[in-house]
């Protein structure tokens, strides 16, 4: 049986009158266009390349373990206490505070430092200085429907004189 | 020998077949309006003015030396919606399209650049690529500018709408094939849905009572893991589209009352894409009309 597209995959009904050479043909660069781009949709998660909007679709393909890891930052005042500082949910681009906290290590000196300063300009009035904590937690310890309390470790400590990290 | 050539003439003859030119104006319409809406919703100021010791910059958004400005994001939003609205029209496609896609890389990729890739755009963003690719034919029916008599036929209309069909189903492909790569049968068998679920920063009564009833989560998860394993198969047996758009839909719908990431871009895209509206619209006509029409005639009813 000879093979029609239209007949094996689509629910469209065209006539073989229509694929006569009097109907509109695809243009010459039809063709060269969707091997590339089905190419490079292909590639990216293959390599496990992501080249938004060609994405490598690994968004949640990795197994999460019942130890949940964190960071927070808290504010502390020149008496010392600590205050909330909530940064993630700032506006002007610090959501992304988790990701720069775990790629801390591997930036340059006057990296970091540029990165602790923008911190410290976010803070609330009178912060001395930053904080930075690891945060540590099981899923699976859930007391009354809530979730267990969180061990905390200090892990950065933001000034103006710069960022160390945490003995 | 013959028979990998015999695949890639069937395959190519399925991508190049011919289909109406309403066909791909509706795609046209329904996914640069997807687009005008989300560009004129989205708040891009929240990462706009970044310090740049913070920024990010996925691949192209090396070309700034930091995150544009609120100002230029502002600008930026106009002008897409604008440029996305004429698109939509069939309104100096040449330009209007091309500058719309701009516009959204640039604004995408600010919101890409401040530490998370958003997934959720990218297939909306893929399919517009492809209608862009189409040139002039995208507006060759149902636009503002020009007016054929009648509808054309012809491979002209056809291969973007299949291949735009082809990025969606690897998109939900590759989702599910990673999750196999990376995880394997674990990402069902595990608690790894229920971790995902309890490990948010608040997570709300929905997720909860997914999370706490470990059977519901292994459910669920397996229904995923099927949905976009098997999703290439709605390319070629059209039938299954009444089973896997729905369910995709409801999934992705499920992502957002759960862990609050919003693919309304991605499955408005899947829908637009995969209904034959010229189709659906005279099937309408059809079912509307006579009815309009046998009202008007019933006396029982002009009489009241």
């Amino acid at each position: 049986m000879a093979y029609r597209p239209e007949a094996c995959c689509e629910t469209r009904n065209t006539s073989p009158a229509i694929a006569s050479a009097s109907a509109p043909a695809a243009p010459r660069h039809a063709g060269p266009f969707v091997a590339v781009f089905l190419a490079v949709l292909v590639a990216c998660p293959l390599m496990a390349v992501n080249l938004w909007p060609f994405s490598s679709w690994e968004l949640f393909s990795r197994l999460r373990a019942d130890q949940q890891t964190a960071w927070a930052a808290v504010a502390v005042d020149p008496a010392g206490r600590e205050h909330r500082y909530p940064i993630s949910s700032l506006g002007h681009g610090y959501r992304g505070f988790g990701s720069i906290v775990a790629a801390l290590p591997r930036r340059s000196p006057l990296d970091r430092a540029a990165v602790c300063a923008a911190w410290l300009r976010a803070a609330p009035p009178d912060s001395k200085l930053v904080r930075v904590y690891r945060l540590r937690w099981l899923l699976s310890d859930r007391r009354h429907g809530r979730p267990a309390p969180v061990h905390r470790t200090l892990a950065w400590i933001c000034s103006p004189g710069g960022i160390r990290a945490a003995a | 020998m013959r028979q990998p050539e015999g695949l890639l003439r069937r395959a190519d003859g399925w991508l190049f077949a011919a289909e109406d030119a309403a066909r791909l104006a509706a795609m046209r319409i329904g996914l640069c309006g997807v687009l005008a809406l989300h560009l004129a919703v989205t708040d891009y100021r929240v990462v706009a003015s970044q310090p740049a010791a913070l920024f990010q910059p996925v691949f192209y958004m090396k070309l700034f030396a930091r995150m544009p400005s609120a100002g230029t994001a502002t600008t930026l939003q106009i002008v897409g919606v604008v440029a996305a609205v004429a698109a939509a029209a069939g309104l100096a496609l040449r330009l209007s399209l091309p500058a719309a896609l701009v516009c959204s890389l640039i604004l995408d990729g600010m919101l890409n650049s401040a530490g998370r890739v958003i997934v959720g755009d990218a297939v909306l963003i893929l399919c517009l690529l492809v209608v862009a690719a189409s040139g002039p034919a995208a507006g060759e029916a149902w636009s503002l500018r020009r007016r054929r008599p009648g509808s054309a036929v012809g491979p002209r209309y056809g291969w973007p709408v299949r291949t735009a069909m082809i990025a969606i189903a690897l998109a939900y492909f590759f989702a599910g094939l990673q999750k196999w790569r990376h995880s394997g049968l674990a990402w069902l068998t595990s608690d790894n849905l229920r971790w995902i679920l309890y490990g948010q920063a608040h997570p709300g009564a929905l997720a909860l009572f997914v999370a706490d009833r470990p059977w519901l989560a292994h459910l669920l998860a397996g229904g995923a893991l099927l949905l976009e394993t098997t999703f290439p198969l709605v390319l070629f047996l059209p039938r299954l589209r009444w089973l896997f758009l729905p369910a995709a839909v409801a999934m992705q719908v499920g992502i957002r009352l759960t862990l609050g990431l919003d693919y309304s871009a991605q499955w408005l895209a899947l829908v637009i894409v995969f209904v034959d509206w010229p189709r659906a619209a005279t099937w309408a006509r059809g079912a509307i009309v006579p009815g309009l029409a046998s009202l008007r005639r019933d006396p029982t009813l002009r009489s009241r």
